[in-house]
């Protein structure tokens, strides 16, 4: 069996190149190395100085002389003792921050312990000073790292020896430099790179210089520190400072100057309104929350299990899509195009991660997905953001080259975009979903001048609110909303808390009920307008039963998560709406059904009218057959035709009158109790009915039956002449009348049955003794007494009454006329009657004072 | 023989009907005595546009002062009057209104409605609250005029009517009016009979305790009457 013997490692002296200016390529990442190890020596500043650039003897001087370029990078932290320089500065790959996670309250930013030979990489000397503050002295290092660039097989690195020395004050100063307290200073002697370019003109003569490269740094140092994370803001600053180029600086404008402290301004905030997603994790790594924004207001947040246990701990990322105008407003805000400042950038315990969203580099693969789907993915031009890690279990370890990261399964939680199942693409994925299903890429409208705009943008000309986009709030708000749910894309059963801007829901809602309830609403009216038909009441019904069925599906997606509070009420609200809708459904079914039922209802009413018309016709030529049978039996009326009215009441009356005052008589006579003057009376009284009964009969044809007889509001004079006109005659052929001032007048309301049976009476008396004239005259006392004298050519009032003529007024007394057939006596008895009823009277004046015979006065008073 | 009185309105004369009615009642040992208010008079008439119409006010007026305070056994009215404003049923109305509302002693009259054409008055009623009108006036009657006479015997002599004591007793001290009350009850002292049965009439508060006093004081009276000693 052989022996196992020892062998060992060699570190040839060509390993200071591998891990120093060949390792690192890049001044920035140098000077960055340096900055991190600053930081981790707790310096609160640092500065870097360049000095001997435009004019210098680097390429004449053999070493180096005071005329030499340099770069100085001085900081404040703890600084080194001899014993620190020794066992910890010379010794290779050493890195306390392996053993101190975290050392002055910081987190160690650099890692690999290899930053020191950034200095190789920037120039071919380097002297280090450090002082701590416990020691008096200064300790200056010096190497030449030519010495370490020979090719020699069994040169080690260790072999090389380096020269110290220990300064004071003063030696410090006469060097060149002011005193320190503590810290370190890097002298980096003939720099390797050319930091500045003099611009020549035709003649060679320097007309300006170029110092893009400095501008370059500033703005990589600028991005290098996430404020966020790692310190307090003001706690750490590098300073720049070139003096020779303090007048191409001033030249520059603001956002470029490179002369004074680096600021990191780009994550402060982009103070215009973007849509973005923030994602970290929380609650000791067991809960991943998730924001999404757009313009300033939250859309969702979501709380769910941490997927990426064990490897993401301790993770945030903030991603913004710039739209169009979002990059006018970004350059406006930082002096640099979007695209020029880079995309998702990559820090770990506050520093960042070199190249990771440096322009040109697609550390995330987006550029690649983008490619694959150009109107569906967003690519590296649309976004700026970060990822910041808290690495405390060294889970994501910087690559020696100090680009990039190891690629290990935190890696792969990290980024990868199989499934978006990685921290970044989980979060970046929702904000894409948004921007492309639910903005629809948030663009400006077609006709804008895109180029126009960004120049007004980044003057200030063109504000936030003047901006114009190709769709409406209101309509992009709503397609989110549709989509919200793919947006989001969480399984529920991970889902711990979710919130929805509950705006989105209910302004959904606000816009559709308005619309539908004004939809409603008319619907209804043109419904009792009878405007609407089975037709069009399906139509709507179905697109009711639409939205119900997408209401449905929403709230069902809904109830799959726990969500907060705000958003369980919109949901509610949302509910709510379903109700209404539900029952505008119902009620529109109901008003089907009456549409149908008023259809059939109109179908059957016309079925009977028809029915009806063809019954009426036939009762119609019935009747007129049952008409001639039953003429004398017709129907009891419920009322008299007006026509008839008064007669019959008059006709009543009267009759009654007459019956009873006949069962009265015989009553009386039944019971012996009776005289002879009242049974005339009575009789006489009967005989004045019987006369009106007669007098209406003849009445019936010329009257206006309309009114009352009893009661007619009449002419006297008027009606006097008629009826004489009339009737006169009928009591004897030779009899002629005659009037005087008949176109008198009074009204009076009186019965015209009781003046022309007083007429009737005063006739006969006069046919009676021989008068063949009858003279009338009228003659009007004042507005409510007419006078009528009724005057004769008869043989005038007999001689026995001429002294007392009042008497023949009274019943039973009668005068034989000569004719021979004398009257009942109660003629002038009830003429006076009659008249004093009436509020008149009638009275005896005398022989022969017209005509030859009697003439009797007739008062008639009005009211 | 028992009085009663009759107050019948009516724009027409209906004496042989009021005749009959007078045998009748007579027959059944009442003597009527009637006052007619003829609406054909020309004092309750007035010219209005032409037209002659009832003249309300002053058949108001004059039935308020003359009548409306008798004790009337009933009120009769024809329903029709042949004006466009004024029928039967709207004055007696009228009148039982005013003279409960007045405590007039007409109120205890019994009201009747006749009519030659009852149709007339039922069309009128064509509403139910102008029917609820009706019933709460509570006439007493509807008459065909045809049988005027007859129907108002029937009321008049009608059921036995309910013995009303305060009746009894105001009839009663109406019979001695100037007699002045001399004691006993000091509220009354030196009031004539007549005033006495007026304040029974208005069932005014004095009215009615005398009235009660009355009761106790003669039950009292009796119960001592009725305590002689033994001879």
């Amino acid at each position: 069996m052989a022996e196992l013997n020892d062998l060992h490692f060699k570190t040839n002296v060509q390993l200071k190149s591998i891990i120093g200016k060949d390792l690192i390529n890049d001044d920035n990442i140098a000077i960055l190395e340096l900055v991190k190890n600053s930081f981790d020596a707790d310096a609160k500043q640092v500065n870097v100085k360049y000095f001997n650039l435009k004019e210098n003897d680097d390429k004449s001087v053999n070493q180096f002389s005071s005329k030499t370029s340099r770069l100085i990078i001085q900081d404040d932290g703890i600084g080194m003792d001899i014993d620190g320089i020794r066992d910890k500065w010379l010794n290779i790959a050493y890195s306390e921050k392996k053993t101190n996670k975290t050392q002055h309250k910081r987190r160690m930013a650099g890692a690999k312990g290899v930053g020191r030979f950034s200095c190789d990489r920037l120039g071919e000397y380097l002297n280090l000073y450090a002082k701590t503050s416990k020691d008096l002295h200064y300790y200056k290092l010096s190497i030449d790292w030519k010495k370490f660039e020979i090719e020699d097989e069994s040169k080690e690195i260790q072999s090389i020896p380096l020269k110290y020395e220990v300064l004071t004050h003063r030696e410090l100063e006469d060097l060149g430099f002011s005193k320190f307290n503590h810290g370190v200073l890097l002298e980096i002697i003939k720099l390797r790179s050319n930091w500045a370019y003099p611009v020549l003109d035709k003649n060679k003569k320097i007309t300006n210089w170029d110092i893009s490269k400095f501008i370059e740094l500033k703005k990589y140092l600028e991005k290098l520190i996430n404020p966020n994370q790692a310190f307090e803001s003001n706690d750490f600053g590098v300073f720049i400072d070139a003096p020779e180029f303090k007048d191409e600086n001033e030249a520059l404008d603001t956002n470029s100057r490179f002369i004074g402290k680096v600021e990191n301004r780009i994550f402060e905030h982009l103070d215009f309104k973007t849509t973005s997603i923030e994602s970290y994790i929380t609650n000791e790594g067991n809960e991943l929350y998730t924001e999404l924004k757009d313009k300033g207001e939250t859309i969702f947040w979501i709380r769910e299990k941490n997927p990426f246990l064990p490897h993401i701990t301790n993770a945030k990322a903030t991603i913004y899509y710039l739209s169009p105008y979002a990059k006018s407003f970004f350059t406006k805000q930082t002096g640099i195009r979007s695209v020029d400042y880079g995309s998702v950038f990559l820090f770990i315990n506050g520093f960042r991660v070199p190249p990771y969203g440096e322009l040109g580099n697609d550390w995330l693969g987006l550029d690649q997905r983008k490619a694959q789907g150009y109107s569906r993915y967003i690519g590296l031009r649309e976004l700026v953001g970060q990822i910041e890690i808290l690495d405390e279990r060294n889970e994501f370890q910087i690559v020696s080259s100090r680009e990039g990261i190891v690629k290990n399964e935190s890696y792969n939680s990290l980024t990868q975009p199989e499934n978006n199942n990685s921290f970044f693409y989980k979060a970046f994925r929702r904000l894409e979903r948004y921007v492309v299903e639910g903005l629809n890429w948030d663009s400006a409208p077609a006709y804008e001048d895109l180029q126009k705009i960004h120049k007004k943008i980044v003057s200030g000309e063109t504000q936030e609110e003047d901006l114009e986009y190709s769709e409406d709030l209101i309509t992009k708000q709503k397609r989110v909303y549709a989509t919200i749910h793919n947006i989001i894309s969480a399984k529920s059963a991970d889902v711990i808390e979710l919130y929805i801007n509950e705006n989105l829901i209910t302004q959904k809602i606000a816009e559709e009920r308005e619309v539908s309830e004004r939809e409603f609403n008319q619907l209804i009216e043109d419904f009792g307008n009878k405007k609407i038909d089975a037709d069009t009441l399906n139509k709507i019904l179905h697109k009711k039963a639409q939205e119900n069925e997408e209401l449905e599906k929403q709230l069902k997606e809904f109830s799959k998560y726990t969500t907060n509070e705000a958003t369980s009420k919109a949901i509610l609200e949302l509910q709510d709406y379903k109700k209404t809708i539900e029952e505008q459904t119902r009620l529109i079914q109901s008003l089907k059904l009456q549409l149908k039922e008023l259809r059939q209802q109109k179908e059957t009413a016309e079925k009977s009218a028809t029915t009806l018309k063809e019954k009426v016709i036939k009762v119609e030529s019935d009747l007129s057959i049952e008409k001639e049978k039953n003429l004398y039996l017709l129907s009891t009326r419920r009322t008299l035709s007006p026509d008839a009215d008064g007669l019959i009441h008059t006709i009543k009356i009267n009759n009654v009158e007459i019956r009873d005052g006949i069962e009265n008589i015989i009553d009386d006579l039944t019971e012996n109790d009776y005289n002879i003057q009242s049974l005339i009376k009575r009789l006489g009284f009967l005989k004045i009915c019987a006369e009106r009964s007669l007098k209406m009969a003849e009445f019936v044809t010329r009257a206006d039956l309309k009114e009352d007889i009893e009661k007619k509001d009449v002419d006297v004079v008027k009606y006097i002449v008629e009826y004489i006109s009339l009737y006169g005659d009928t009591f004897s052929e030779s009899l002629s009348f005659s009037f005087l001032n008949n176109n008198e007048q009074l009204t009076k309301n009186l019965s015209v049955l009781n003046i022309s049976i007083i007429l009737d009476n005063l006739i006969s008396n006069a046919v009676k003794w021989e008068a063949n004239n009858i003279q009338i005259e009228f003659k009007k006392i004042n507005e409510k007494q007419l006078i009528i004298y009724f005057s004769d050519n008869g043989k005038g009032l007999s001689e026995k009454h001429m002294e007392n003529p009042e008497k023949i007024f009274e019943l039973s007394v009668r005068d034989t006329p000569p004719s021979g057939f004398s009257g009942s006596g109660i003629g002038l008895f009830y003429a006076r009657n009659l008249l004093n009823e009436m509020n008149s009277d009638i009275e005896f004046v005398g022989n022969g004072l017209k005509l030859s015979g009697a003439t009797f006065k007739i008062t008639i008073n009005t009211i | 023989m028992k009085i009663k009185k009759l107050l019948y309105i009516d724009d027409n004369k209906i004496d042989a009907q009021i005749e009959n009615l007078r045998k009748k009642l007579k027959r059944q040992g009442y003597e009527l005595n009637e006052t007619f208010l003829n609406l054909g008079n020309e004092r309750f008439k007035m010219r209005d546009k032409g037209k002659t119409i009832l003249d309300i006010p002053a058949i108001r007026k004059y039935l308020h002062s003359n009548l409306l305070n008798e004790s009337f056994d009933i009120v009769a009215s024809d329903y029709d009057y042949s004006d466009d404003y004024l029928d039967g049923y709207s004055l007696l109305k009228w009148i039982m209104n005013v003279s409960r509302s007045e405590k007039l002693r007409v109120r205890r009259a019994k009201f009747c409605l006749y009519s030659a054409q009852q149709d007339k008055l039922v069309a009128h009623l064509d509403s139910p609250s102008k029917v609820k009108e009706l019933v709460k006036l509570k006439i007493d009657d509807f008459i065909n005029r045809d049988n005027l006479s007859q129907d108002l015997t029937t009321i008049l002599v009608g059921k036995k009517e309910n013995y009303v004591f305060n009746k009894h007793i105001m009839e009663y001290l109406e019979k001695f009016p100037e007699y002045k009350f001399k004691s006993t009850y000091p509220k009354f002292k030196g009031k004539q009979l007549s005033e006495i049965a007026n304040e029974i009439d208005k069932d005014s508060p004095n009215g009615i305790a005398f009235q009660k006093s009355l009761v106790e004081l003669t039950i009292a009276h009796l119960i001592e009457l009725n305590n002689f000693p033994k001879k």
